[in-house]
């Protein structure tokens, strides 16, 4: 059986804290050193792994987009050239040679920062990803801004009142929400808000380098769009986790031990609930700041969602794996920092053996 | 704030059927999902035709058309009742593979720990890491739509999502004294993830399942939206949502019922599980 | 309370999810960033045309440039020796005046005096051969290659006079040089991806180009008949779906839109339509060396179970005119007579079948889904077939290699732009050309059309029209129901008519064109 250590990077049971630190649970600034510690050594051991990991993406994602039907030279010239032709295309592009050899020329590349250039586009493909990123992830923060506040809201609302009527229709409208498709709930508020109403124009690429205001407004309606899929998902893992440390013996015991509800509430309570919100977070954010390709496809934004779609239908394979290597270090950038706050948020350190 | 004193695994199971029977989401709900799955058994036997043209084109809904037809003269309502068919065939079977592959590889991560738990979060990132979208597109393109096919890569591109968070949850388990208690016991590593471990976990894996579902549902129309799901004429909803989106201002029952089939099914799947997960504990 | 602490929490990720944010929009800054309308460009009396275009894929270069949307994007900076008007005639445009030998196998090209590209260098008769040069070239990459193989030998230059040297008689040939990705383009040039450095004759100037989001254009003092260009700048963005493109065209945000059938049912007659010529028509091909296609009894039996007024009314909303299986579109200029008209007659159909019950699958590509739907529903109805379809995306479907779906399936639904009665041939009809999905051989019909462009009255051209419309209308190797008009929706503050259709035949012509900007 293995013990969880620092080593390892885990949270101590509590029984091996209260027995290396005594009845009471180490409290103030010597917990926070001991945990900002565990924390550095996994963020230290991720940091290794976190490029193994991205090599092994990269190296699968160019190896899959081979698989798709299609061939660049055709796309690119259309059916009336011959197939001469369309072999030149592909030669004068870098299509010649093996997937190997042009992996690693690839590869060799992309540490070197000349990036290569999308044949699709036939731009250099580092300029156009970083543009789009940033396009993607305006959008995101907008949405995410939107979403978080809203639905740690709903939840801890819906997990007060569990079980009465207003967590029935707040979970069964959240549910319809987020299960009607995506571009159908934009299609709906375009056409009611943008084009009914005008109160938001349809193209929301509009003005995206004019001042923020402008910009703000324009990606309103995608940012809602966004924010109302994922709305479902995070309300109801707050509530879980929320009704679930309502329910928890800690809790018990801290209501035995006599401390005030709030107190409860504001140090026990909210710190379990927000752990598997945070784990869903992470998942969430990695994809979110990758964009969104139907609501970006929908209303016309530059993003770097719709730019990957495009680029894995059309065998741009360049293209994607430099788009899937940006994407995936935001994403475990994001999952990394997710697990760091989960270790960092664990209430069972702070109270060692005060469970069961 | 009452408290709630924490239940092992056996005791929750007695007395939650009649329980559920007395919520009336939870009869509603299934009596929707019986309702979608008689009509994907039996809509032919009504007479129904989703693909003949009735010669009124792009008509309102109407006593002979309930829900209308669409441009290539089509009864709406025949389509949606005969799109169930693909609704139930794709979506819940990859979700249950995505939560049956997740929720085992989450457990074991959890209780092992050391080398096993980082290569399996390790091979997790990769695949999580990987756009959903852009490894469906890819796999699609490459091997096809069919149901068989597309059931297993949603239960791959769903299943390390759900592994991380039951992993989560698990190692919050494991530093409870029920299972240090079982551990000296000397009960089995295998006695002990399934009959401790997962049971306490249980909630969690079927509101991840539940979830998975309505993303797996969705993420077909979506695949539909792009034009790599079911073929055509098939009456699916996410192809038919696709195919008449442009009519949305002038011909809405085009759009509109088959999406709210997809929501009706979804939300009846997830209030079922709510009220479960709610009468369990 | 419970919300102060969730809030903090929340707090702490958002803080860092914005510091990742700023960075990188602080990155996108020194990145090519999408941008918005030139908006200081102070506005002459024309205004500004706004127009929007399918995403171009692939590059946007005068020499390959395929799609829609490209040719659009090069058609508005370039210029081609002459174009078609709407009623079939050619018109000058580089070239001022034209000519063919007495033995027909040359043609003399006159430029106008004083042609200037946009960058003010001389426009002579040298480019022209440049460009003739390099898109007949052992290494040239041009699709409009296959348009002049067999039939233009060489390009040649004397003063302000080009002259074709061509390999047989073409009566047509002027019309090949109407052709896509026939614009002239200054000697020299060198063919990467021209949109980096856009050098043209035509109306307009590319001003600035973003990538996957639009172009800017301003007008160009250069161009021959820059008089009669009025508008000041043409602002194009592109669209990658066509849902977004008629929210934007109802919102107002573009002034054009062209019609299919979903824009047609929503903007209904609000808005004025301008008619452009003919776009394509969809063949229905069969593969006639293997069963059950193999039997001309078999092909005639599908051409007579469809419904060809429905096909127009539900593929091209109504804007469309009826086929009869043989490749003359409307506006060409010698139109076959004396065939029966095709249409839908299940009596016939059971006459040349009997009892069997056909079983095929249709392979096409997702913009054809309707058309192919509906073939299946038509055609199921008779009860005399079974059909099945096979739609694949768009990259699928043109796959390169032996066994590429649209040339190896046994029935493909494929397009085909406008283009001579010769020149289709030439592509669907031809045994041993590349594009032959049909296995169709008829050295008769070969004889016949090379005739055809080689003779010069008008009669014997009628009469030739007439014999090879009926080959193509009884062998049937492939279904032509309809031909679709290329009409386009104008916004309400476009003011003028199109002088010639918006396509590479018409050279996207925007004279006389002015819109009333607020």
């Amino acid at each position: 059986m293995t013990i969880a250590s620092p080593e390892n990077g885990l949270p101590y049971p509590p029984e091996l804290a209260s027995a290396s630190a005594g009845l009471t649970a180490p409290r103030g600034l010597g917990v926070l050193s001991e945990r900002h510690g565990r924390a550095l050594t996994l963020l230290g051991r991720r940091l290794i792994q976190i490029p193994l990991v991205l090599l092994a993406v990269s190296a699968l994602t160019f190896w899959l987009v081979q698989l798709v039907p299609g061939d660049p030279g055709r796309n690119a010239l259309g059916q009336y050239a011959t197939a001469a032709q369309v072999h030149a295309w592909d030669v004068s592009n870098g299509l010649a040679g093996s997937v190997a050899s042009r992996y690693l020329h690839w590869l060799g590349g992309f540490f070197s920062g000349a990036w290569g250039a999308s044949f699709v586009y036939l731009v250099p493909s580092r300029p156009l990803i970083l543009g789009h990123l940033a396009n993607s992830a305006f959008l995101a923060l907008y949405a995410f801004i939107l979403l978080v506040p809203v639905s740690v809201l709903l939840g801890s609302v819906q997990a007060y009142r569990e079980g009465r009527r207003t967590d029935r229709v707040i979970t069964i409208s959240l549910m319809t929400l987020s299960s009607v498709p995506e571009f159908v709930i934009g299609v709906l508020l375009l056409v009611a808000f943008a084009v009914g109403l005008k109160a938001f124009p349809v193209q929301s690429a509009a003005d995206a380098t004019g001042d923020l205001g402008q910009r703000i407004h324009a990606t309103t309606l995608p940012a809602v769009v966004l924010a109302a899929s994922y709305l479902a998902v995070l309300a109801r893992m707050v509530r879980t986790g929320t009704a679930g440390a309502i329910t928890a013996p800690f809790h018990r015991t801290a209501v035995l031990k006599g401390l005030p509800r709030s107190v409860i509430v504001r140090r026990h309570v909210m710190r379990n609930a927000l752990i598997p919100t945070l784990q869903l977070l992470g998942i969430y954010l990695g994809g979110l700041l990758g964009g969104s390709a139907v609501v970006e496809t929908l209303f016309n934004y530059p993003g770097l969602g719709a730019l990957m779609v495009t680029a894995a239908e059309r065998k741009d394979t360049v293209l994607l794996t430099d788009g899937v290597m940006v994407t995936g270090v935001l994403a475990l950038l994001a999952l990394l920092l997710t697990d760091v706050c989960m270790i960092l948020l664990d209430p069972r350190i702070r109270f060692g053996n005060a469970e069961g | 704030m009452d408290l709630v004193p924490e239940r092992s695994a056996s005791t929750g199971r007695i007395g939650t059927v009649p329980a559920l029977l007395r919520r009336p989401t939870f009869v509603l709900s299934v009596l929707v999902v019986i309702c979608w799955s008689g009509a994907a058994l039996t809509w032919h036997r009504f007479g129904l035709n989703p693909y003949d043209n009735t010669g009124q084109v792009l008509s309102a809904p109407s006593w002979s058309h309930p829900f209308g037809t669409d441009n290539l003269g089509r009864s709406v309502f025949a389509r949606t009742l005969a799109g169930t068919g693909s609704a139930l065939a794709v979506g819940p079977a990859g979700a249950v593979l995505a939560t049956v592959i997740g929720s085992v590889l989450g457990v074991i991560s959890a209780y092992f720990r050391s080398w096993v738990d980082t290569a399996l979060m390790r091979l997790f990132d990769v695949l999580a890491v990987l756009p959903p979208l852009i490894f469906l597109i890819v796999i699609v393109a490459a091997f096809g739509a069919s149901s068989p096919a597309l059931t297993v890569i949603i239960g791959v591109v769903f299943a390390p999502g759900i592994a991380r968070i039951i992993r989560a949850a698990v190692l919050v388990e494991m530093g409870k004294k029920y299972v240090t208690s079982a551990r000296l016991q000397g009960e089995s590593a295998l006695r002990i993830m399934a009959a401790e471990l997962v049971p306490n976990v249980a909630p969690i894996i079927v509101i991840q399942a539940t979830l998975s579902l309505s993303a797996a549902v969705l993420m077909t129309a979506t695949l539909s939206f792009l034009g790599l799901g079911q073929q055509p004429p098939s009456p699916d909803w996410g192809l038919a949502i696709n195919q008449n989106i442009d009519y949305i201002e002038t011909a809405w029952w085009t759009v509109i019922f088959p999406a709210l089939a997809v929501a009706s099914l979804v939300v009846a799947v997830q209030l079922i599980a709510d009220n479960i997960k709610e009468a369990w504990s | 309370m419970p919300a102060h602490i969730t809030l903090r929490q929340a707090g702490r990720l958002t803080a860092a999810a914005a510091a990742i944010a700023l960075t990188l929009t602080a990155c996108s800054s020194a990145a090519s960033s999408p941008s918005s309308a030139p908006g200081a460009r102070a506005p002459a009396s024309g205004g500004t045309y706004s127009a929007g275009l399918v995403t171009p894929t692939g590059g946007i270069d005068p020499l390959t440039a395929t799609q829609y949307g490209t040719m659009f994007a090069v058609g508005l900076a370039s210029a081609q020796l002459v174009i078609v008007n709407p009623s079939g005639t050619i018109e000058p445009q580089l070239a001022r005046s034209w000519a063919a030998s007495a033995d027909k196998l040359s043609w003399t090209f006159t430029l106008r005096p004083g042609l200037k590209f946009s960058n003010g260098r001389p426009l002579s008769a040298t480019d022209v051969v440049s460009t003739f040069d390099s898109i007949l070239g052992p290494g040239s990459q041009s699709p409009a290659k296959s348009s002049f193989t067999g039939i233009l030998k060489s390009v040649t230059a004397a003063g302000p006079v080009v002259v074709f040297h061509l390999e047989r008689p073409y009566a047509d040939f002027p019309y090949l040089l109407t052709g896509a990705d026939t614009w002239i383009l200054p000697a020299g040039f060198q063919d990467t991806n021209w949109i980096n450095d856009p050098v043209g004759a035509g109306q307009f100037i590319v001003d600035k180009y973003t990538p996957g989001q639009g172009i800017t254009y301003r007008k160009n003092p250069y161009y021959w008949d820059a008089a009669a260009v009025k508008l000041a700048a043409v602002n194009v963005t592109f669209y990658s779906s066509d849902q977004s493109e008629l929210l934007a065209f109802q919102s107002g945000q573009i002034d054009q839109l062209n019609s299919v059938p979903a824009a047609v049912t929503a903007l209904g007659s609000r808005y004025r339509q301008q008619r452009s010529g003919f776009a394509k028509f969809d063949g229905l091909t069969f593969d006639t060396s293997k069963a059950p296609f193999n039997s001309v009894a078999v092909r005639q039996a599908v051409a007579w179970a469809l419904d060809r007024a429905a096909i127009a009314q539900t593929v091209y909303a109504g804007q469309a005119t009826a086929g009869n299986d043989f490749a003359f579109f409307p506006d060409y200029r010698v139109q076959p007579r004396g065939l029966t008209s095709r249409s839908a007659n299940p009596a016939k159909v059971r006459q040349l079948l009997g009892s069997r019950v056909i079983s095929f699958t249709i392979t096409t590509y997702t913009d054809e889904q309707t058309y192919a739907q509906l073939i299946q529903q038509e055609l199921d109805a008779t009860g005399s077939f079974k059909v099945n379809l096979n739609v694949l995306t768009e990259a699928a479907y043109y796959a390169n290699g032996p066994s590429s779906p649209w040339l190896s399936a046994p029935v493909t639904l494929t397009d085909w732009g406008d283009r001579l009665p010769a020149q289709l041939y030439s592509l669907i009809y031809q045994p041993g050309s590349a594009w032959n999905a049909s296995r169709y051989a008829n050295p008769k019909l070969g004889a016949l059309v090379s005739k055809f462009e080689a003779a010069s009255s008008a009669a014997q051209r009628q009469a030739l029209a007439n014999r090879i419309a009926a080959i193509e209308w009884t062998d049937v190797p492939v279904i032509i129901a309809a031909f679709q008009e290329s009409d386009v929706y104008l916004g309400n503050t476009v003011q003028g008519n199109f002088p010639n259709g918006l396509d590479f035949s018409g050279g996207f012509d925007f004279r006389g064109i002015t819109v009333a900007n607020s």
